[in-house]
């Protein structure tokens, strides 16, 4: 695979720091990725964890002074489910920002690429890949 | 005293090449403490874990929900950690970020059984072995001098003996060794089947024996 000098650059310095490095065709397109280590994707847990508390108190403070059973907690639960479904899909993009080398993911870039490449991001993290120890 | 050396195909990959000496006395050492240790190899990274304890497994428990699930993977690795063939600083930050998490399910699940037939099935082959005459004189042993069995399992064969004798006093317990020969070899727990005594001496005297610490 033939690299212009500026993404061969891009795909070293990520080598050179540890990172596993694949490419992919998608609507061809030819989208280089790399593996997210461990810091990184405790960085990224970090940042959702403290949205979702920041969500789960507004939502708290709404519902303070609200009776039982009455409708507008339903509204309030429905609000908090949808921030917390959006909370997951930044997540999602904040991986493929930092595991995508090249071309650079933009807001033209159809939805469901930006899934693909969060699946095979997580792949060469090493999700699903469970091996069987040796018993000593 | 000469050794019969232990026969090993020439197929297996001996985990003795990627570690030095005082790895290797570390991994001695968990074996003999825990028992059981666990090697995974994944991106030519191998990496040697000791199983949960009961109480660790009990503690995690109480803890999932509560606290984040990378917190907990972090602390379980880094307890159950021996050995491995990168840094301990790698391992915790530039690892593929699944890496720990996987160990660490897998770890779980190795730690404690699931299954109610499995459960049954080692506790069988644990009484099995309880009844060796081996471990009945380190039961004695133990009960005698109100010791636990690592204590008297880090004897030598020949203090074990001296030992017994003095528990069987204590506790009126006595070792019954049968006249059948054979009944008593099958009894027997096995050390190592090579290791053969050419010539050996006893250097060993009551004056220079080991004291029991009990």
């Amino acid at each position: 695979m033939s690299l212009n000098p500026e993404v061969q650059q891009i795909v070293d310095s990520a080598k050179a720091l540890g990172h596993l490095v694949y490419s992919m065709n998608i609507n061809g397109i030819k989208y280089i990725y790399r593996s997210i280590n461990r810091s990184e994707f405790k960085e990224l847990q970090e940042l959702m964890v403290r949205e979702a508390e920041a969500a789960k108190i507004e939502s708290d403070s709404k519902k303070k002074d609200i009776p039982d059973k009455d409708p507008r907690l339903d509204a309030i639960n429905q609000a908090l489910e949808t921030k917390a479904a959006e909370i997951r899909e930044k997540g999602e993009e904040r991986l493929v920002a930092k595991g995508v080398l090249y071309p650079k993911i933009s807001t033209n870039t159809p939805a469901g690429v930006s899934t693909t490449l969060a699946d095979r991001i997580m792949e060469a993290s090493g999700f699903g890949a469970e091996e069987e120890p040796e018993q000593l | 005293m000469a050794l019969k050396r232990s026969q090993s195909s020439c197929n297996d990959v001996s985990i003795l090449q990627f570690f030095d000496r005082t790895d290797i006395d570390k991994l001695f050492r968990a074996k003999m403490e825990y028992g059981q240790l666990f090697l995974f190899k994944s991106d030519n990274i191998y990496t040697i874990l000791r199983p949960l304890t009961v109480l660790e497994s009990e503690t995690i428990a109480s803890f999932v929900g509560r606290l984040h699930e990378t917190v907990i993977e972090d602390w379980v690795f880094d307890r159950c950690l021996i050995i491995s063939t990168v840094s301990k600083d790698y391992l915790f930050s530039k690892s593929k970020c699944f890496y720990i998490k996987n160990i660490v399910t897998k770890l779980y699940l190795l730690s404690n059984i699931q299954d109610i037939k499995e459960y049954n099935k080692q506790l069988l082959l644990e009484r099995n072995k309880a009844n060796s005459v081996q471990n009945l004189l380190e039961t004695i042993i133990a009960k005698g001098y109100n010791s636990d069995h690592t204590t008297t399992k880090n004897m030598t064969q020949r203090k074990q003996f001296e030992v017994l004798a003095k528990a069987e006093k204590i506790t009126g317990d006595l070792l019954q060794i049968s006249n059948n020969k054979e009944n008593n070899k099958k009894a027997l727990r096995r050390f190592s089947e090579e290791a053969v005594v050419v010539g050996a001496e006893d250097i060993t005297s009551p004056e220079v024996a080991d004291k029991p610490d009990f």
